[in-house]
């Protein structure tokens, strides 16, 4: 028996702007459970568009998104800022962590908008949301003397695993991922990418990783090329 | 909720330099408004007091105003006097206790100088009928022997620098420097009054007697040439007053007030004036109000210039904080959590300037409090004073409100265009 997908897209058409020409047309795209999926395209190509769709950010003109048997396009806006917290984790590019808070209280905002995420969370570990947060910190390589610091005071790699971390706290089923090595050095780049391979398999997430980089896509399960799937020609604004 | 409150208050402390100098601004001017309402409050308590325990104020025909402004405020002049028989007579009205007679129109170095009796020491009553109080000294003895005895008031006596045993020259009429003077007959001060913060602080007391013994030698505004009487020979004319400016009148019962002043406006003798000291204040506060009231409505926009301030820094910060509130709509926050985010900021930016405000305006006034009770003999409450506060407070944070809402707008829309993904 298949599995519905974990993430669906169909017919899908979507323009910043109602005289524009679209800048997404998408037919059809599926992500199973626990796929790993290397989203390919180069920068403007609308990878950041199609991610803002699927996190129920951007409504789209015509078509549906579907994640977990959910109509998310079809929600409303309270309703659609409540999925996407409670079952996709974000990270991005860079500058991921909120300025004023610490690193232990950048990983935990998610449960802090989401009682699912923090049930899960807790499920996780047991009795505290905070030893959870500091059980993936340990598991993403980031020492304990870092917790209580303000997120600004860590490099760009320890920023970045900080992200994974609160994208991956409460196990949601989804993880997307925006080029989130493209500010690492090569090195750091192989370590953050199979770091976060292995804690999204050990939190049974499907992962959508999204990057302009395809030497990253041998660990995948499976490379979509965004330039194959979108029968929009390619606009300026969609960056 | 609690997450948002936290986070705008982590957010906030984060950018804590130009906010706490806003807070300061807004603090400040919160300060100044209710400073203002403050004095205004206190200025108009003791304007109310100036006079109190008195029923009636009578005088010559004129308007009520213009009553008061001579009669309590020593302003201005009477254009009539009171025939001493028609006072004579009010004292035979079976309703009255008690007449002060008043006799203006003379001064001494710009105070006004007052001719009364006795009566004036025991029966005068301001502020909440509190008898006047000497602060050295003793009152003018009203004899013939003690004719050129004079009573100062409190701010007399300090800015110039009179104590008792001094000897002071009175001027004839009242106004600048150039005035007649009533050399020949010096008088004594025997006794210096406690601050009272009205008019009485301003006024220097003689006897009616005194007077007309000023005058015996003087006609139509001068001396009469060739004709000088010494200071002890004026024991030997007839000392009683032909007529008075006004005089302040204490009833048996308060009831009859309105009988008693029918009575005196029908007076036969002469045209004749009463007026409720308490009515007439009234009037007279509506004129001096409009100072007031334009103190106010300055005070008002500097607060307005002070949450103009504060919408300005919140809104220069709000294009650095994009990228905070991209990862907090990625977190699961709404536009509605980004809009409550902005107003918490300012509405607590707000309250915390109001609430400093209140404590500077406490710590001046605890702090100037004791100067201002001796200079005016009234003092700024270090507490909120009144319902008037309590609504400017309000009128503040509803203000603080309004004024978040524009940064709240603005970052909305930036988050809903931005999405997760700034374009900066």
């Amino acid at each position: 028996m298949v599995s519905a997908p974990v993430l669906q897209v169909d017919h899908l058409l979507f323009r910043w702007h109602p005289t524009r020409p679209p800048c997404l047309d998408i037919e059809h795209l599926a992500v199973q459970a626990g796929e790993r999926i290397f989203l390919h395209g180069p920068s403007g190509s609308g990878k950041s568009t199609l991610l803002g769709l699927l996190g129920g950010v951007l409504v789209p003109e015509r078509g549906q998104v579907t994640a977990l048997g959910q109509e998310v396009s079809a929600l409303d806006g309270a309703a659609r800022d409540r999925f996407r917290v409670d079952h996709i984790g974000f990270v991005f590019q860079q500058f991921n962590l909120v300025p004023y808070l610490s690193v232990l209280d950048n990983v935990l905002l998610p449960c802090r908008f989401s009682a699912h995420r923090a049930a899960r969370a807790l499920a996780n570990s047991d009795g505290d949301l905070r030893d959870e947060a500091r059980r993936l910190l340990e598991a993403l390589d980031l020492p304990r003397t870092l917790l209580a610091r303000p997120a600004t005071q860590l490099s760009v790699g320890q920023q970045q695993r900080v992200a994974a971390a609160r994208a991956l706290l409460g196990r949601p089923e989804i993880v997307i991922a925006d080029e989130p090595t493209s500010a690492l050095d090569a090195q750091t780049q192989q370590r953050f990418l199979e770091l976060l391979l292995r804690e999204c398999e050990a939190a049974q997430a499907s992962l959508l990783f999204v990057s302009h980089d395809r030497r990253l896509a041998a660990s995948f399960t499976r490379e979509i090329a965004l330039a194959d799937l979108n029968l929009a020609s390619v606009y300026e604004e969609a960056a | 909720m609690m997450v948002l409150l936290r986070l705008a208050l982590a957010s906030a402390w984060n950018r804590r330099a130009t906010l706490g100098l806003t807070v300061l601004a807004v603090a400040l001017s919160v300060t100044m408004l209710l400073g203002v309402e403050r004095s205004r409050l206190a200025a108009r308590e003791a304007f109310a007091q100036s006079v109190s325990g008195t029923d009636l104020v009578v005088g010559a025909r004129t308007s009520p105003v213009q009553l008061m402004l001579y009669a309590v405020f020593r302003l201005g002049e009477a254009t009539n006097n009171v025939r001493w028989s028609s006072i004579e007579a009010l004292q035979k009205n079976p309703a009255v206790a008690w007449t002060i007679p008043l006799s203006l129109g003379d001064s001494h170095r710009g105070f006004a100088v007052l001719g009364t009796d006795v009566g004036y020491f025991e029966h005068f009553r301001y502020g909440y009928r509190r008898p006047l109080a000497l602060a050295d000294g003793r009152a003018f003895s009203g004899t013939v022997d003690g004719v050129f005895e004079a009573v100062i008031g409190a701010e007399v006596a300090r800015s110039l620098h009179y104590g008792l045993g001094q000897r002071i020259v009175l001027s004839h009429g009242s106004g600048g420097d150039g005035l007649a003077e009533h050399a020949d007959k010096p008088f004594t001060v025997v006794g210096i009054l406690a601050p009272t913060g009205t008019p009485v602080d301003r006024t220097v007391h003689i006897s009616l007697q005194a007077i007309e013994a000023i005058h015996l030698d003087w006609q139509g505004g001068a001396p009469i040439p060739g004709l000088a009487i010494a200071p002890d020979l004026v024991r030997k004319f007839d000392l009683q007053s032909k007529t008075v400016t006004a005089a302040l009148v204490g009833l048996k019962s308060r009831g009859a007030v309105f009988k008693v002043q029918r009575d005196i406006d029908e007076f036969e003798g002469e045209p004749l004036l009463a007026v409720l000291p308490g009515v007439a204040l009234d009037q007279l506060w509506q004129v001096v109000g409009v100072v007031e009231r334009t103190l106010l409505a300055v005070s008002a926009l500097v607060v307005v210039v002070g949450l103009a301030g504060m919408v300005a820094v919140v809104l220069a910060s709000l294009n650095e904080r994009r990228r905070e509130l991209a990862i907090l709509r990625s977190v699961g926050a709404g536009p509605r959590h980004i809009a409550a985010l902005l107003v918490i900021e300012s509405v607590g930016a707000t309250l915390a300037g109001a609430l400093l405000g209140l404590a500077l305006l406490a710590v001046a006034a605890l702090a100037a409090g004791p100067w201002l009770q001796a200079q005016f003999g009234s003092a700024l409450r270090p507490g909120v004073s009144g319902p008037g506060e309590w609504q400017l407070l309000a009128a503040v944070l509803a203000a603080g409100v309004l004024a978040g809402a524009l940064p709240a707008w603005r970052a909305t829309r930036l988050s809903l265009s931005d999405g997760l993904t700034p374009r900066l």
